[in-house]
């Protein structure tokens, strides 16, 4: 009887022994390959394709350095603040580790996402929706200030008209918003006094290219100001089709803009762009999803972290830091 | 230094004190222990020296292929510049020959690894680009750095930094990354020779290509510099553009080809470097001492475990191994214990070869031990029995003379038949003590001594008691050893009837109950109290010599001499009233001769 039991015991010991290397074979072979990367979620509004080409090349990097997988939502142009909520509450239950979110609408935007409960890690990009959420942005108000100083110098060196048009679309996003306030504060102050106007469409389904193209005919000014990368390429665009159709007209507009999109660049290349503010984009995206799985890991985030951002004209476009930041490489 | 001699003398006790099994337990757990950390710490070292080996080695294949992959790209951009420049350029007079479409051909034939190439005048206007394109209306072409250098150094093929192609109109908003390949050319103008340009822009997406492939395996990564240290492809070269990452280019674009080991920020790693010909780029393959040691150290981890896991099969496998030495011994101990308790102990004879023969020897032992003890015991006991039967041969000297001086007495006093009478009885005690040597008589001699003894008793005491014998018919045949009644009968006489006022009773009785016989000496005499009865057996009671001088202790141990412990005698007593001793013995007819005795 006792010599039974010895035997069950040596059996059970092996047993137990053949078990832990086996979980140890399976572990050292198999669990290494089999180990899914945690998701996170990058939603984003979006005007024309390549809008975020600069900002999706930082978080691709994010994600081959940190061995993560990304998913992007894209909203459509006309889709709504809802519509944005609904993706991220969707990708939170698709089991999202964390969400990067450029909202679309801050107001509302905010007052949705203030009535969910987040399980994960959500910082907001570019724009801003409460203080409920992080943000990792460039200094809008400082962007929009150099914007409106740039235009200053500009008047000043060339004795043009001191009048600038704002055009005052998506002004629901705070970084627009902040943007404008910074440009007007600094034309506002201006020694020679300028004069401000400011135009948005009357109704959303007025086209945006034949609305700028209007101000044109209409306002004919010699300053115009954009403060949205989508905005700069519209007015840049509306320009170029003014010209063409009055190729003798004298009149000449200079157009700032703030954006960092291979159109944009292009049409600061070719003359259709005076000046352009960029935020760098690259940093925001790697920085967003850094930050996202620091806050999933570390339990950590520093709140509105600001990136850098630089002017850039047709003279300095191929100095080498711009031209590293502006001409995708990869 | 003391205490630690206290813990190590009290470790040394401890273990002393312990059982072989755990003793050989614990030692082979701690001889294979010492020898796996030996051979542990060797295979570690082994290891951690072939895989910083190979991981040399495979970084150093790495770069040979890189270089092997960068050269025949760049050959091959310069047998483009090479072929536009010896089977076209010179070959044609510019002004009025067309080498666009030689140009667009050879774009064409190319164009997976081209952006453009170009011909330049030395005033730097275009003579002709493909694909067709115009420049920019505020470049000034000289003052592009390719330019210059091409302009500078006629004889020398030039590779350009890394940049974004600038010179022509762009339309479609798409941008290039480039190095520019330029060279000086000789162009033929209406049969004059004057200077130019040939430009030829490497797509980087050929370079970064070869990087890519390269970067994807292995540890650590690989990145190319010129030498100026400017980074033309680094695996994370948005990341070092956008001002958040740092690269130590600058230094690694000095070092000659080797291997170095540096520190960058903090960071220890080792760099490989290799230069590239023509252009005097350098690879550099950078592998972080750390990337190694993590690979390593789940490597170690998972040594860590098995060796843990190892360690405890072998506790239990030393166990195991220790429980089938020692158990054999232990249970050959156990059996040992049986010595001299026991007196056949069933010696254990299992276990091993060498066991078993401890076992057989020690059982051999036991046995010749066994029998020598026995001898002993067989000897002492006879000379045991002699002695007593020796003493209870002896005749009281006392009880002689009285009995001669009683014959004396008579004979004077002419009562010669009572001589006779007590002369008959003598001789018949005589007789029967001596029985020819024999220490075994019949019942009914015994029965007849002690009748003699008392007919010689009752002369000397006057009649003083009276004797009644109540005999077992048939009950004379049987054995015993001989004059165990008398000492009885003595007794009676001395303690029982010698101090009674009145007349006494001695009865004498014999009989058979199944296999035992029983004689039985009463007497109505003093008695005594249970204490003092109780005493009367024991080793320690007193001998009462009066009488024959022979107690009833050597009766008692006479009998049992002859016929074991559970025969002997037995007393009981009423004090003023009567004791009676019991004799018990076996029931035995036949009298061997051995048994007999020599005694003579």
């Amino acid at each position: 009887m006792k010599k039974k039991r010895y035997q069950w015991q040596i059996g059970g010991i092996l047993l137990t022994a053949a078990v832990i290397l086996g979980g140890l074979y399976y572990y050292g072979i198999f669990a290494r390959q089999g180990g899914r990367p945690a998701v996170y979620s990058v939603i984003l509004y979006q005007n024309t394709n390549d809008e975020w080409a600069t900002f999706v090349e930082g978080t691709e990097q994010a994600e081959e350095d940190l061995d993560i997988d990304i998913n992007y939502v894209y909203l459509a142009r006309d889709d709504t603040a809802q519509e944005q909520a609904a993706a991220v509450r969707r990708e939170i239950q698709e089991g999202s580790s964390g969400i990067l979110l450029a909202p679309i609408d801050t107001e509302e935007v905010k007052k949705i996402m203030e009535s969910m409960y987040f399980t994960v890690p959500v910082l907001c990009v570019e724009t801003g929706a409460g203080d409920s959420f992080p943000v990792l942005r460039t200094d809008d108000r400082a962007m929009g200030k150099a914007m409106g100083e740039a235009i200053l110098e500009d008047m000043d060196s060339s004795g043009d008209q001191r009048r600038v048009i704002i055009l005052t679309e998506y002004m629901e996003r705070d970084s627009v918003r902040l943007r404008y306030e910074g440009l007007r504060d600094a034309l506002e102050k201006s020694k020679d006094s300028v004069l401000i106007e400011e135009r948005a469409r009357p109704h959303e389904d007025f086209g945006l290219g034949h609305f700028i193209k209007s101000v044109f005919y209409d306002d004919a000014p010699p300053y115009l100001a954009a403060l949205d990368k989508y905005m700069t390429e519209q007015a840049a665009a509306a320009w170029t089709g003014y010209r063409q159709e009055n190729e003798n007209e004298e009149f000449s507009c200079r157009i700032y803009g703030i954006g960092n999109t291979a159109r944009t660049v292009n049409e600061l290349d070719n003359e259709n762009i005076a000046a352009l503010m960029y935020q760098n984009e690259f940093n925001m995206g790697y920085q967003g999803i850094t930050y996202l799985t620091q806050k999933n890991r570390e339990k950590w985030l520093k709140n509105n972290t600001a990136v850098g951002y630089r002017i850039v004209t047709k003279e300095s476009l191929y100095e080498d830091e711009n031209e590293r930041l502006l001409f995708s490489n990869t | 230094m003391n205490y630690l001699k206290n813990k190590w003398n009290k470790l040394r006790t401890y273990i002393n004190r312990r059982e072989l099994q755990f003793m050989l337990s614990v030692s082979f757990t701690l001889v294979a222990l010492v020898g796996m950390v030996f051979i542990g710490a060797f295979l570690y070292q082994s290891y951690g020296r072939a895989a910083e080996e190979m991981m040399f080695n495979d970084n150093r294949q790495l770069i040979n292929q890189v270089e092997i992959n960068l050269n025949n790209y760049l050959r091959n951009m310069m047998r483009i510049s090479d072929a536009m420049y010896y089977n076209v350029i010179k070959q044609v007079d510019m002004k009025t020959d067309d080498i666009s479409q030689e140009l667009d051909l050879l774009y064409e034939v190319n164009k997976d690894s081209l952006v453009s190439v170009a011909c330049f005048s030395e005033d730097g206007e275009l003579i002709s680009a493909a694909p067709v394109g115009s420049v920019k209306k505020n470049v000034d072409i000289t003052e592009q750095s390719w330019f210059a250098n091409a302009r500078d150094k006629m004889e020398n093929l030039h590779f350009s930094e890394l940049h974004v192609q600038n010179i022509f109109e762009n339309s479609n908003g798409r941008y290039y990354w480039v190095v520019s390949l330029s060279r000086g050319v000789e162009l033929t103008t209406e049969g004059k020779m004057s200077g130019g340009i040939l430009l030829v822009d490497m797509n980087f997406s050929g370079i970064r290509q070869i990087f890519t492939e390269i970067n994807s395996r292995g540890l650590g990564y690989v990145y190319l510099v010129n030498s100026e240290g400017e980074i033309i492809y680094h695996p994370k070269q948005n990341l070092i553009f956008s001002n958040m990452l740092k690269e130590n280019n600058k230094i690694a674009s000095q070092y000659d080809d080797g291997v170095y080991e540096e520190s960058f920020q903090g960071e220890d790693r080792t760099v490989i470097v290799k230069t590239v010909g023509y252009t005097g780029w350098k690879i550099v393959s950078v592998t972080p001492k750390k990337e190694l040691l993590q690979d390593f150290s789940s490597t170690k981890l998972m040594a860590v475990i098995i060796v843990i896991l190892a360690v405890t099969l072998m506790v239990f496998a030393n166990q195991f191994v220790a429980v089938r030495i020692a158990k054999p011994l232990k249970k050959l101990e156990n059996s040992l214990q049986g010595i001299g308790v026991d007196q056949q102990p069933d010696i254990y004879m299992g276990g091993s070869v060498e066991i078993q023969h401890l076992g057989e020897t020690i059982r051999s032992m036991v046995d010749q031990l066994q029998s020598l003890t026995d001898d002993i015991v067989r000897e002492q006991e006879e000379k045991r029995k002699s002695e007593l039967d020796a003493l209870q041969s002896q005749i009281n000297p006392h009880f002689l003379y009285n009995t001669l001086d009683s014959i004396m007495w008579m004979i004077e006093s002419e009562r010669y038949e009572d001589a006779v009478a007590m002369v008959n009885s003598l001789g018949k005690l005589l007789r029967i003590s001596l029985s020819k040597g024999k220490n075994i008589i019949t019942v009914g001699d015994e029965l007849q001594h002690a009748r003699s003894y008392l007919d010689i008793q009752k002369y000397r005491y006057k009649n003083k008691f009276t004797s009644f014998f109540d005999i077992e018919e048939g009950i004379e045949k049987y054995r015993t050893i001989k004059l165990i009644i008398q000492p009885l009968l003595e007794n009676a006489i001395y303690y029982g009837m010698e101090y009674m006022d009145g007349e006494g009773e001695i009865h004498i009785r014999a009989y058979t109950s199944g296999d035992e016989l029983f004689i039985e000496v009463e007497d109505n005499g003093l008695g005594m109290p249970q204490e003092q009865v109780e005493r009367l057996l024991t080793e320690n009671s007193e001998t009462r010599s009066k009488g024959s001088g022979i107690g009833l202790k050597n009766v008692h141990q006479r009998i049992r001499l002859y016929f074991g412990t559970e025969y002997g005698l037995e007393i009981t007593s009423e004090p003023d009233e009567k004791t009676i001793v019991r004799i018990h013995l076996p029931k035995t007819e036949e009298i061997t001769p051995e048994e007999g005795g020599n005694r003579s």
